[in-house]
């Protein structure tokens, strides 16, 4: 165990802590995280496609994200052991990952439900159409669904 | 198996626990406590950013229908208020390892005021969904003009995971206006816990910070849902 | 022992009270920071609800023996079955090894005073007990009929019973787990003694800090999803519940996430306490000790990718069930790694055939059982025929009790001496683990056979098929051999609190830190913090060195 004083007057004590960050690096991560704010609420105005504009704002919020965790934080400066915990704080990208994959590759069966974009739940159903109100029904639905954008 | 005695210092510090051998043990220890805790947090969240992520997926044109009934400009003012939040923050931390009291308590402050702003904020825009009635459950009776062409019973998803989201983050935002007043005072009167010690202080720090990482996705999520 | 020994910070007045003499106020006990008392107070909670859970088992195996039912109405059926599963699971099995051993060991083995927050641990307990309580309320009050798992509709929509008050009671101690976890994880990172680097941490304790991981990541998401099902059930809002817009499935999802790692925090542990007994009763350094440990955290990482091996027959992509078939194959490899090493540990050891070491040789066989049989489940196509039939009742049983408890009582057995001073019947100890064996086996083997001839699980008649009668009867007998077994330790170890003989500092001449301080330990655990040198698990040391440490030890006594 390294003999650590804790005399406030003692000068070598900071430089022993490595705990003191200078405030301009608080400063410049405090103006780009206004900067990034902007850009994500304009962003948003601009029609980039289905997919482009989520993966801007998510882009733009994970990077905001990064900022704080690193210099707010102060992860940039910590030891590999609390490096190792903000990476796992991602494991719920598997969970999320996994389930959406599930819902992305599933064979759907047409159900009606009270949401036409609604791919319904998928229960096991009897495909000759004895669950609904019509043959019509189901197909209406099936177009509906062929319209939205999964 | 060989065993000797480990030295244990001459002047103990004012916060040691007697379980740890020094104050840097402490306050490793402390730091691994509040990061696994925090990550036990994101894992939370991250149970109904799933949930929330499957229904926008499923509903998206009815999400971004119902989304126009939250108030971007209140959602981004609040994001605004909560960043400077988190610079005051790490600015009180900072005073804190200088032990320069006064300026660590003025920062907390000013995190607090900023917290409470954002409260406040908060209050008038549940306010308007409760005017509106929006709030989900049995009273969930809106007027057509404010589903916006959504479908109802998508706009009470939506409106539920709003409420269930925000009003947890917000739950973590009054949380923390409280530990950040116990902190404070603790710097007002002087304890040596804090005064002598950096890590209270930046343990409610990296609690606040999370609190601000919560709502940086949540902005965008909630507030500026593309077409 | 060196004798240029500096008396650390201490009390000196506190020498000579180990820590159950130490204070003998009710307020004592329950205001108490010590991670040796706080074990004992689970290790009384636990000890109550397993209690409750039994006889919830008893009522089933009951009901079963006649093909129309025996006592139970179909709905008291349902809650009887639940009770047993809610209890069992979140009041017994994931809390039994981690908080009690768990508790009282890691301090001891990795040479620390106490846990990193003593404070913490308590609140853990109360948070696990005010569960508890909450859950008999429920119970007491009209009981719960949703099955331990929660499902949705069912949970949110349809069950007029207390799913709200349950449904917070598994919140409860859910929370109380995530505690423990942080505590654990704080622990063995930064409170080893010098010289305790990871290649020398016992593999109890390696598991544990596995476990704590999976509880500290896992845990939060069934947390959520359970406060969501509750949301939907008051506020009827859809966020499962088909009719209302939601996805059941989605549920599903979130559930196992959590509830298959879950498998892992009960069993983890045990395998822990398992590497910990084959090499105190074989003498031996554990073969491949840096297997053994990495495969605990490879259990726990590989965990979170199996869940949906239970979602086969939901509406689950059958790509996604593909995958998750692939990934739940691959658990077996770092399950078989712990097999296969604890077997070359024992080959050429010099075994020592005491009770711990009975009820470790029962743990293998019947956790191999338990495993391989899970492999019929994690392949699709069979599982579409098992799910939901007692052959999953028997395999999952087989993990849960041939696994995690049979450790407990190893682990109860092996240091019981060390927690309480005293020594039980050694002889007794053998009858009961070989009760608790045979009974086991008795109960559970059946319902492998009547599950894969059909028998479906959570039915309380089955009088379709009388011919499964008597399977049922077999395991009702071996469930009363078990439940005798399972008494047995109750009254001996009870006896022996007050009776027994005085235990010895190491009555085992077991090797590990916790062995060095006396029987019971004193309340700060070591007299200074020692500087370990020498290896894990190092008997040959060990035989050498016994005799001179035995006269240190006399000699520091006088
Ligand atoms: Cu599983």
């Amino acid at each position: 165990m390294s003999e650590l004083t804790l005399d406030p007057h003692n000068d070598s004590h900071d430089e022993h802590n490595h705990h003191v960050h200078p405030v301009s690096s608080y400063l410049k991560t405090l103006g780009a995280l206004f900067v990034l704010m902007v850009i994500t609420v304009w962003a948003a105005q601009i029609p980039l496609g289905s997919w482009g504009n989520n993966l801007v704002a998510m882009g733009i919020a994970t990077t905001k994200a990064t900022l704080v965790v690193l210099y707010f934080m102060h992860v940039r400066y910590g030891t590999s052991l609390v490096k190792l915990w903000a990476i796992l704080g991602f494991l719920w990208v598997p969970l999320l990952g996994f389930t959406l994959a599930d819902y992305a590759t599933r064979q759907y069966e047409m159900v009606p439900t009270w949401n036409a974009n609604d791919k319904g739940s998928a229960l096991a159903r009897d495909r000759s159409g004895t669950v609904g109100d019509s043959k019509k029904s189901m197909e209406e639905q099936t177009e509906a669904n062929v319209r939205g954008r999964f | 198996m060989a065993s000797t005695a480990v030295d244990t210092h001459a002047h103990h510090h004012p916060g040691l626990h007697h379980q740890f051998e020094d104050i840097e043990q402490q306050n490793e220890a402390y730091l691994v406590g509040m990061w696994s805790f925090m990550v036990n947090e994101i894992m939370f969240f991250g149970g109904v950013f799933l949930v929330y992520c499957l229904y926008r997926w499923r509903y998206q044109d009815d999400f971004y229908a119902i989304h126009h009934e939250l108030n971007w400009k209140m959602g981004a003012f609040n994001t605004t208020v909560l960043l400077f939040s988190s610079f005051s923050m790490v600015m009180a931390v900072h005073f804190a390892t200088l032990k320069d009291r006064m300026k660590t308590l003025m920062n907390l402050a000013l995190t607090c005021a900023c917290a409470f702003t954002f409260l406040i904020v908060k209050y008038f825009e549940y306010g308007a969904k409760f005017e509106h009635k929006l709030f989900p459950g049995p009273n969930f009776r809106p007027e057509l003009e404010h589903l916006n062409g959504a479908n109802p019973n998508v706009a009470q998803l939506f409106m539920s995971l709003y409420f269930g989201i925000t009003g947890l983050h917000a739950l973590h935002i009054i949380i923390g206006i409280l530990i950040i007043g116990i902190l404070m005072g603790f710097w007002y009167k002087k304890n040596p816990l804090v005064t002598e010690d950096f890590l209270p202080t930046e343990m409610v720090g990296l609690y606040w910070h999370f609190v601000d990482l919560v709502w940086i996705f949540l902005f965008p999520l909630f507030y500026l849902i593309p077409r | 022992m060196s004798k240029t020994l500096i008396q650390p910070r201490e009390i000196p007045e506190q020498e000579e009270l180990n820590y159950l003499n130490n204070g003998t106020s009710l307020k004592s006990w329950l205001l108490t920071g010590d991670h040796k008392r706080i074990a004992v107070l689970y290790l009384i909670g636990i000890s109550f609800f397993f209690f409750i859970g039994s006889i919830a088992a008893g009522l089933i195996r009951l009901q079963l023996m006649r093909p129309t039912g025996v006592l139970l109405e179909n709905d008291t059926y349902n809650k009887v079955f639940t009770a047993h599963g809610i209890v069992m699971i979140f009041f017994f099995l994931v809390p039994s090894i981690p908080a009690v051993f768990g508790n009282f060991f890691i301090p001891l083995m990795i040479g620390a005073r106490d846990l990193a927050f003593p404070r913490l641990n308590l609140l853990s307990w109360y948070v696990y007990m005010l569960g508890g309580v909450m859950f008999l309320a429920a119970m007491l009050g009209g009981g719960v009929d949703t099955g331990w798992t929660f499902y949705v509709p069912l949970s949110s929509m349809y069950s007029n019973t207390n799913v709200s008050l349950a449904i917070l009671a598994a919140f409860m101690a859910g929370m109380s787990s995530i505690l423990t976890g942080v505590n654990f994880i704080a622990t063995i990172h930064k409170m080893r003694a010098p010289g305790m680097t990871w290649g020398r941490l016992p593999l109890f304790v390696w598991a544990h800090y596995a476990t704590s991981i999976i509880m500290v990541l896992g845990t939060p998401v069934v947390a959520i999803t359970l406060v969501l099902v509750l949301f939907e059930r008051t506020f009827k809002i859809g966020i499962f519940s088909p009719e209302l817009g939601g996805d059941p499935v989605l549920f599903q999802h979130m559930f196992w996430f959590y509830s298959h790692p879950a498998v892992y925090i009960m069993v983890l542990p045990g395998m822990g306490v398992q590497s910990e007994l084959i090499a105190n009763f074989c003498r031996k350094k554990v073969f491949g000790y840096h297997f053994i440990a990495i495969s605990s955290l490879a259990i726990a990482a590989l965990g979170f990718l199996v869940w949906g091996h239970h979602m086969y027959v939901s509406s689950q992509s059958m790509y996604q069930s593909t995958v998750f078939s692939l990934l739940s194959f691959l658990v077996a490899i770092p399950s078989a790694i712990k097999i296969f090493n604890w077997s070359a540990t024992i080959y050429k050891g010099d075994v020592r055939l005491q009770t711990p070491m009975y009820y470790a040789l029962a743990f293998m066989g019947l956790f191999t059982i338990g495993g391989l049989t899970g492999l019929y489940l994690a392949s699709i196509a069979t599982d579409v025929h098992l799910t939901a039939t007692y052959f999953v009742v028997a395999h999952f049983h087989y993990v849960m009790v041939g696994g995690a408890l049979t450790a407990y009582l190893g682990a109860i057995h092996y240091w019981w001496p060390k927690m309480f001073g005293r020594l039980y019947s050694d002889s007794l100890g053998k009858v009961s683990a070989l009760l608790v064996f045979v009974g086991f086996n008795l109960t559970f083997m059946p319902q492998f056979i009547v599950g894969w001839l059909g028998m479906p699980r959570r039915y309380s008649v089955y009088y379709l098929a009388p011919e499964f009668q008597a399977y049922h009867i077999m395991s009702t007998l071996g469930s009363t051999v078990l439940g005798i077994g399972l008494f047995m330790p109750l009254c001996y170890l009870t006896y022996s609190l007050f009776k027994g003989p005085r235990a010895s500092a190491n009555p085992w001449g077991a090797h590990g830190l916790e062995w060095l301080t006396s029987s019971p330990p004193v309340t700060e655990n070591f007299k200074q913090i020692p500087i370990v040198t020498d290896e894990v698990y190092d008997f040959d040391y060990e035989r050498d060195h016994r005799e001179h440490a035995e006269e240190a030890d006399s000699e520091e006594v006088e």
